[in-house]
C-alpha cells in the first residue's frame, strides 16, 4: 500500500511552506486559505531545494529535501508573524447560499474524484514523461541529469520545468515507489486547495455570498474540465492553482499603493516552475497588471511591478541556470523558428480551437462568465490582469499552432482542452468581479473621506 | 451590514449557483449513459478508461516485471512502431531502476542500440531469429527473452 504514504507526503507540503501562512496579506484569513498560501510556498521551496541539492551533489531524502524549506519557513514565519496584518472583514454570509455552494462544489469534486480514481481522466503524458521523470528522480535520489541529457529521452521534453516531477518524486520517496494508479487522483487536491483562497481573495472586493457563488462556479467548471481534458497526473491542475491565485490576488488588490504583492509574486514563481505555459501566462498577467496600474494612474506602477517581475524571473533563471549546469540546451525549444508562422491553417486553427473549448459542458463553462461579463459592462481596465491572461493565452496558442507545417487539428484536440483551462479560470474570476464588484475598497474609503458632509 | 457587503441590486449569487449546478449535470449525464457494470469496473492500469491501447501496453510491461532481474538492461520490440515507441517511453518510468534501450525510436530503427540489451520484451511479435535469444516466459500479449552468451 504505497498510496497512503504518497498522499501523506503530498499533504505535508503545506507544512514545508508554513511560513507563508503568517504573511500579513493572508494571516487574517481562515485556515484553509492560509494553507493554500503555505502550499504554494512549499511547492516553490521544494522545487528549488530539489534543484539545489542535485547541483550540490547531495542525495535526496525526505530529510534533505524538507530541511531547507522548513528553515526558510521558520525564518519568514517568525519575521512575518511580527508584522501587523489588516483585520479580516467580518463575514455576512447567508447560511443557505453557503450550504448550497458547498453542496454543489462537493458534488463537482466527488465527480472529479470518481473519474480520477477510476482511471477515467489520466493524462497519457503522465505515463510518457511527467511520472517517468518522477520515478527516475526518486530512484536516483536527485534530478536524473544523465537521463535528461540522453539522446533517447528527447521525447520527454527535458527542458520542461521541474516542479511536477520533483513533487511526485517527493511522494515516491516517502512511499518507496511511485503509486502510478493513485498519483492522478492528487490532481484533485489543487482544486480543493485553491478554492478557499480564491474565495478569500474575492471577498475583499465583493460580498461574501457573491464570493462563495463565484468560487463554487469556479470549482464546478475547473473540476469538469480537468476530467474532460484528461489532466490527471500531469501539470495542468498545479498550473491552474498557481495562475488562478495569481490573477485573483492581482484583481482584488487595493488601488492604494502599498498593498503587498507577496502572494501574486509567489504564485507566478510557482507557475513558471510548473510548465512552459506558466512563463507565457506570467508575462501576460504581469503585462495586464502594469497596464491596468498605468491606465488607472495608480501610484508606483513600475516599483510595484518589481516583485511580480522579479519572482517569476528568478524562478525561471534558476531553472535555466540548472539546465546550463547539467549541460542541457538553455531555454525552451519552440516548434520551429520563432517567426516561422503561416496563416495557411488559420481557419482550421480557429475552428478546431473553438470546438475544443467546450470544457466538457458544451461551452456552458465559458458562456456563463462571458454573458455575465458582457451584461455587467464593467470598466475593462480593472479586469486587465485576468483579461490579459485570457487574450494572451489564446493568442499564444494560435501563434504556436501557426508554426505547424501540417494541419494542426489533431494537436489542437490534444492540447487546447488542457492548456485553455487557465484562461477559463481567469474569465470566471473577471466575470465574478465585474458582475458583483464595486470600486476597490481603498478607493471607496478615499472617496468617502473626500466627500464633504451634507449640509 | 456594511453596504459594501451587499450584492448589487438584481445580481443574486443564486444565478451563479444555478449555473454551477447546471455544469455538474454534464458529467452526471455522461456517467449515467454507461451501464452500471462498466461504472463499477475496477481499473487495473492508469489508462484503462482513457486509452485502451496504452493500457494494454502498460499491462504487458507489468506482466514482464516478475521475469526480469533487478536493474535489467532490456529492449522492447513490437511490430507497430507507435506501440514500440509508447512501450519504450512508459518502460523508462515503469522500471525506474533499469536501463531500457530502444530498438526503434520515433519509427527510426536503432537495432544497434537495442541489441546491447540483456533482455528482450517482445510485444505481440517474436523477436528476430538471429538475435540469439532464449525464451524466459510467455506473458499476456507477448514474451520475455534473454540474450544467450556468445558462443
Amino acid at each position: 500500500m504505497t498510496w497512503p504514504l504518497f498522499l501523506a507526503a503530498v499533504l505535508a507540503i503545506p507544512l514545508l511552506g508554513f511560513g507563508a501562512a503568517f504573511h500579513p496579506s493572508v494571516r487574517s484569513e481562515l485556515a484553509p486559505a492560509r494553507i493554500a498560501a503555505a502550499l504554494a510556498l512549499g511547492v516553490v521551496a521544494l522545487t528549488l531545494t530539489g534543484l539545489a541539492l542535485t547541483w550540490a551533489s547531495v542525495r535526496w531524502s525526505l530529510a534533505t529535501l524538507a530541511a531547507p524549506p522548513l528553515a526558510v519557513s521558520l525564518l519568514l514565519g517568525h519575521f512575518w508573524a511580527r508584522c501587523p496584518a489588516p483585520p479580516r472583514r467580518p463575514g455576512h454570509a447567508s447560511r443557505r447560499i453557503a450550504l448550497a455552494a458547498t453542496a454543489i462544489a462537493a458534488l463537482a469534486l466527488v465527480l472529479l474524484f470518481w473519474t480520477l480514481v477510476t482511471a477515467g481522466a489520466t493524462s497519457v503524458d503522465y505515463l510518457f514523461f511527467w511520472g517517468v521523470k518522477a520515478a527516475r528522480f526518486a530512484a536516483v535520489r536527485g534530478v536524473d541529469t544523465e537521463l535528461l541529457r540522453w539522446k533517447y529521452f528527447g521525447h520527454a521534453v527535458p527542458d520542461y520545468p521541474p516542479s511536477v516531477p520533483i513533487l511526485q518524486a517527493w511522494g515516491a520517496l516517502a512511499a518507496g515507489r511511485l503509486p502510478w494508479r493513485f498519483v492522478p487522483v492528487c490532481s484533485l487536491l489543487w482544486i480543493v486547495a485553491a478554492a478557499p483562497l480564491a474565495r478569500a481573495l474575492l471577498r475583499r472586493r465583493i460580498g461574501d455570498d457573491a464570493a462563495t457563488a463565484v468560487a463554487c462556479f469556479w470549482v464546478a467548471a475547473t473540476s469538469i474540465t480537468i476530467a474532460q481534458s484528461y489532466s490527471g497526473g500531469n501539470a495542468e491542475a498545479q498550473l491552474l492553482f498557481f495562475e488562478t491565485l495569481a490573477v485573483a490576488a492581482l484583481l482584488v488588490e487595493d488601488a492604494a499603493a502599498g498593498a503587498s504583492r507577496f502572494l501574486p509574486a509567489l504564485m507566478l514563481a510557482g507557475a513558471v516552475l510548473t510548465k512552459v505555459e506558466g512563463a507565457a501566462a506570467a508575462i501576460a498577467i504581469v503585462a495586464g497588471t502594469v497596464l491596468r496600474d498605468a491606465l488607472e494612474r495608480r501610484r508606483g506602477t513600475l516599483r510595484r511591478a518589481l516583485p511580480i517581475v522579479f519572482a517569476p524571473a528568478a524562478a525561471l533563471l534558476a531553472w535555466f541556470a540548472f539546465q546550463r549546469h547539467i549541460g542541457l540546451a538553455v531555454g525552451y525549444s519552440s516548434h520551429g523558428p520563432l517567426l516561422g508562422v503561416s496563416a495557411r491553417f488559420l481557419p482550421s486553427i480557429l475552428g478546431e480551437g473553438l470546438r475544443n473549448l467546450d470544457a466538457g459542458t458544451l461551452w456552458l463553462s465559458w458562456v456563463v462568465p462571458i454573458a455575465f461579463l458582457l451584461a455587467a459592462r464593467p470598466d475593462p481596465r480593472r479586469l486587465l490582469p485576468a483579461l490579459a491572461l485570457v487574450a494572451g493565452l489564446c493568442g499564444f496558442l494560435v501563434f504556436d499552432y501557426m508554426h505547424d507545417t501540417r494541419d494542426p487539428s489533431q494537436r489542437i484536440g490534444w492540447t487546447t482542452p488542457r492548456v485553455s483551462q487557465s484562461a477559463l479560470s481567469a474569465c470566471i474570476l473577471a466575470a465574478g468581479l465585474a458582475w458583483f464588484g464595486r470600486e476597490p475598497r481603498g478607493q471607496q474609503i478615499s472617496a468617502a473621506a473626500a466627500t464633504p458632509p451634507a449640509p | 451590514m456594511n453596504p459594501a457587503d451587499a450584492d448589487p441590486p438584481g445580481r443574486s449569487p443564486r444565478l451563479w449557483l444555478i449555473a454551477a449546478f447546471a455544469l455538474c449535470c454534464f458529467p452526471i449525464a455522461a456517467r449515467t449513459a454507461h451501464p452500471l457494470d462498466e461504472q463499477l469496473f475496477v481499473p487495473i492500469t492508469p489508462l484503462d478508461r482513457t486509452d485502451g491501447a496504452r493500457a494494454e501496453q502498460w499491462s504487458f510491461l507489468e506482466a514482464c516485471r516478475p521475469h526480469l532481474p533487478p536493474q535489467p538492461v532490456f529492449t522492447i520490440v513490437a511490430e507497430d512502431p507507435d506501440a514500440a515507441m509508447s512501450l519504450f517511453m512508459m518502460s523508462i518510468g515503469a522500471f525506474p531502476d533499469s536501463l531500457p534501450l530502444p530498438t526503434m525510436y520515433y519509427g527510426m530503427p536503432a537495432p544497434e542500440i537495442g541489441r546491447q540489451a540483456d533482455f528482450v520484451l517482445a510485444y505481440r511479435q517474436p523477436p528476430l531469429p538471429h538475435w540469439n535469444l532464449r525464451l524466459v516466459a510467455r506473458v499476456r500479449h507477448g514474451a520475455v527473452y534473454a540474450r544467450l552468451p556468445a558462443p
